[in-house]
């Protein structure tokens, strides 16, 4: 079994809520996604996310607009669509059920 | 040594060495090759394509004459390779596919009105709407220039505010929007089939649904009637936003049609209002200020709610801050100007003076003086006269009437007849109260026992109306009758010694007839007054029926009682304000 795959795996699985985390705190910019998840120490493959935002696009979950930069050509900002917030919505119960869920397993033997 | 080239990454001068651009270009084939699987690879690779791009100008900020082999493989690796996809991603692409029916729906880009600063000769509104059209921008330029010579300037008006509401197409994605998406064959045709794609995509979903539902799970389905109960219920509120704001879009259009019409009604007006104008403003400020504030007030609003209605119907979201604030600032100018004139205006109403003259007249004969209305100057005129303040003011092609007269029925001091005409008028200062008040003309004529009043006064030409008014005293002796004409006691405002007005009111306008009062000691006047009075056997049998009759007529006189202007200093010229925003 290749330690590596099963990390990626469990990052993989986040991925997309913690996109539409950050995207849900106000219209970003994928670079700004990127720094974000850089700063809270999650690594990402940067060529995983324009896929990702894409078809989170396409899923009508997300949408943008161009937004003029003053340094070169013009910036797709994404913001959330009230689909996306419902979607959001679904995946943050779930991640919490998660959570909770794995917190409880793996501190079974040591009960709070 | 190596060769550096430059290149356009996403619209980014880049300067990067020889053997570098080799890796990025193999890089990029790679991952445009890995895309082309996926639906909106195009967009996927050039986001990547942007992202790189701003990498790379970033480290040539920090000082980097150029990109090398380092640093193109520095993003590679945060980027990742089309394997490195493949292991993090590529079964979550393959489940997105297949579960997403709206993947293949891509909304098109909304056309919108903007101005084109590229192809512009005056500010880019013309060539902004010929973009927006598809048509040739010089048909609107003539169109525009045809309005603004035979149109009495309305071209320029409308290019105005077109200028003001449409913003100018700066960036390239605005010059895109302008543009929009042709209109032809084609893009009709791959609409259709966005639309045939997306509802064959909703009845496979239902299809699979029901598969679903035949493997026994119910509870997905169960999911997706909940969901579809809650999409109709959005869909109901959105249907009552779209009731709401076409209603309030509607509202607005109406609006902008009555402040048109207002404003068109002023215009025609604005010749019968140039004699009140002249009338009833004094001070040049007055008049300078007129027409700016009638203008400011009327006109800014219509420019808003044009502008409004234009961006609303164009989909421009984008405000013009700034022509905000100026509108703002023009109609809160108007608004001062109209309160100067209002300030200015009434300051000419401050000060009242009042010239009493006692007209002699003869004694009437049979000791009964008979009050009659001379026919004449107010009927006379006819065709352009125009009437103001509930008829009290006339204006003729040189003269000013006014019908404000009242009369007063006084006990006499001495045993005969005596009328005292006073002449009353306001103005902003004393002497000019005192000067107005002066030139009231106003003759009585008397004929043996009938005393003529005239139906009004006239003010000389040029002179402002300041409340001018007449108050014909009538002194009666005690024993004496006075004879009242119904035509007198209609056309007068009379107030009456020892009698209030609800008698009054009662009197003319039930009773037809002349009214003949006597004077008492007491200072009650009818000889018909409800307590008998030993002097009945005087008068006529006529005057019976103009008797006060009892609390029962008083209430119902009293709920038809009209509005008088009550005495005083301050209530005329209240009244005459009132009256007129009445007219």
């Amino acid at each position: 079994m290749n330690i590596d795959n099963t990390q990626s795996q469990m990052r993989k699985g986040v991925l997309e809520f913690c996109i539409l985390s950050v995207i849900k705190q106000g219209e970003a910019y994928p670079s700004d996604i990127i720094e974000k998840m850089k700063e809270a120490k999650l690594d990402i493959l940067e060529g995983t996310l324009y896929p990702l935002l894409t078809r989170l696009k396409n899923a009508e979950l997300l949408t943008y607009r161009w937004v003029e930069s003053s340094s070169g050509p013009p910036r797709k900002y994404f913001s959330m669509t009230e689909k996306g917030e419902t979607f959001y919505k679904e995946l943050e119960s779930t991640w919490n059920e998660l959570a909770n869920a794995v917190h409880q397993l793996t501190q079974n033997s040591t009960p709070l | 040594m190596k060769k550096i080239i430059n290149i356009n990454l996403s619209g980014r001068l880049i300067p990067i060495e020889d053997s570098a651009y080799e890796i990025l270009n193999q890089y990029l084939g790679s991952l445009k090759k890995y895309f082309s699987k996926e639906e909106g690879g195009d967009e996927i690779v050039s986001d990547i394509e942007s992202r790189i791009a701003e990498v790379f100008q970033d480290k040539l900020k920090k000082g980097a004459h150029c990109i090398t082999d380092e640093d193109v493989i520095a993003v590679k690796t945060s980027m990742g390779t089309p394997e490195q996809f493949d292991d993090a991603a590529g079964e979550n692409s393959q489940q997105q596919k297949e579960d997403d029916p709206y993947a293949g729906y891509i909304p098109r880009p909304r056309k919108r009105l903007y101005r084109d600063p590229d192809n512009k000769v005056l500010s880019g509104v013309c060539s902004g709407l010929g973009a927006y059209f598809n048509i040739d921008p010089v048909i609107f330029r003539i169109i525009f220039a045809l309005l603004a010579i035979g149109g009495f300037g309305t071209g320029i008006l409308v290019y105005f505010i077109l200028w003001i509401a449409t913003p100018s197409a700066d960036t390239a994605a605005e010059k895109l929007e302008m543009r929009g998406e042709k209109v032809d064959l084609n893009t009709i045709k791959s609409t259709i089939q966005d639309e045939l794609n997306h509802m064959k995509g909703q009845m496979k979903n239902v299809g699979d649904d029901i598969r679903n539902f035949s493997q026994g799970r119910g509870k997905q389905v169960g999911n997706d009637i909940e969901r579809f109960f809650v999409n109709l219920a959005s869909g109901l509120g959105k249907v009552l936003v779209a009731v709401t704001k076409g209603f309030f879009y509607f509202f607005a259009v109406v609006m902008l049609i009555c402040l048109i019409v207002a404003g068109i009604a002023i215009a025609a007006t604005s010749a019968a209002l140039f004699p009140i104008k002249d009338l009833l403003l004094g001070a040049p400020v007055q008049s300078m200020l007129l027409w700016p504030a009638v203008g400011l007030l009327i006109g800014i609003p219509i420019v808003a709610l044009v502008i409004f209605i234009i961006r609303k119907l164009t989909g421009v979201k984008e405000t013009n801050r700034y022509a905000g604030y100026t509108l703002t600032f023009l109609w809160l100018v108007g608004l001062a100007f109209a309160a100067i004139i209002a300030t200015s205006f009434v300051k000419d109403f401050r000060r009242p003076s009042t010239e009493t003259e006692a007209v002699a007249i003869q004694q009437p004969s049979k000791g009964k003086l008979i009050l009659k209305r001379t026919p004449g100057i107010l009927s006379e005129i006819n065709g352009d006269d125009i009437s103001f303040f509930d008829d009290h003011l006339l204006i003729a092609d040189d003269t000013v009437l006014i019908n404000y007269i009242r009369i007063r029925i006084e006990k006499s001091t001495t045993d005969s007849f005596s009328v005292d005409v006073s002449r009353f008028s306001r103005g902003r200062t004393v002497q000019q109260a005192k000067m107005l008040a002066h030139d009231i003309a106003f003759q009585l004529n008397q004929e043996d026992s009938i005393l003529y009043l005239p139906e009004g006064f006239s003010l000389p030409p040029h002179s402002k109306y300041r409340g001018q008014r007449v108050t014909v005293t009538i002194k009666v002796p005690v024993g004496k009758n006075i004879e009242i004409d119904h035509e007198v006691r209609r056309n007068y405002d009379f107030s009456w010694y020892g009698r209030d007005e609800d008698d009054w009111d009662n009197w003319y306008n039930d009773q037809p007839g002349p009214l003949n009062l006597k004077m008492t000691p007491e200072g009650t006047n009818d000889v018909n007054e409800k307590k008998p009075a030993p002097e009945k056997p005087a008068t006529d049998s006529s005057t019976e029926g103009y008797r006060y009759k009892g609390p029962a007529a008083e209430n119902a006189v009293k709920a038809v009682k009209k509005s008088q202007p009550i005495e005083g200093d301050v209530s005329f010229l209240a009244y005459s304000l009132i009256n007129m925003f009445h007219s």
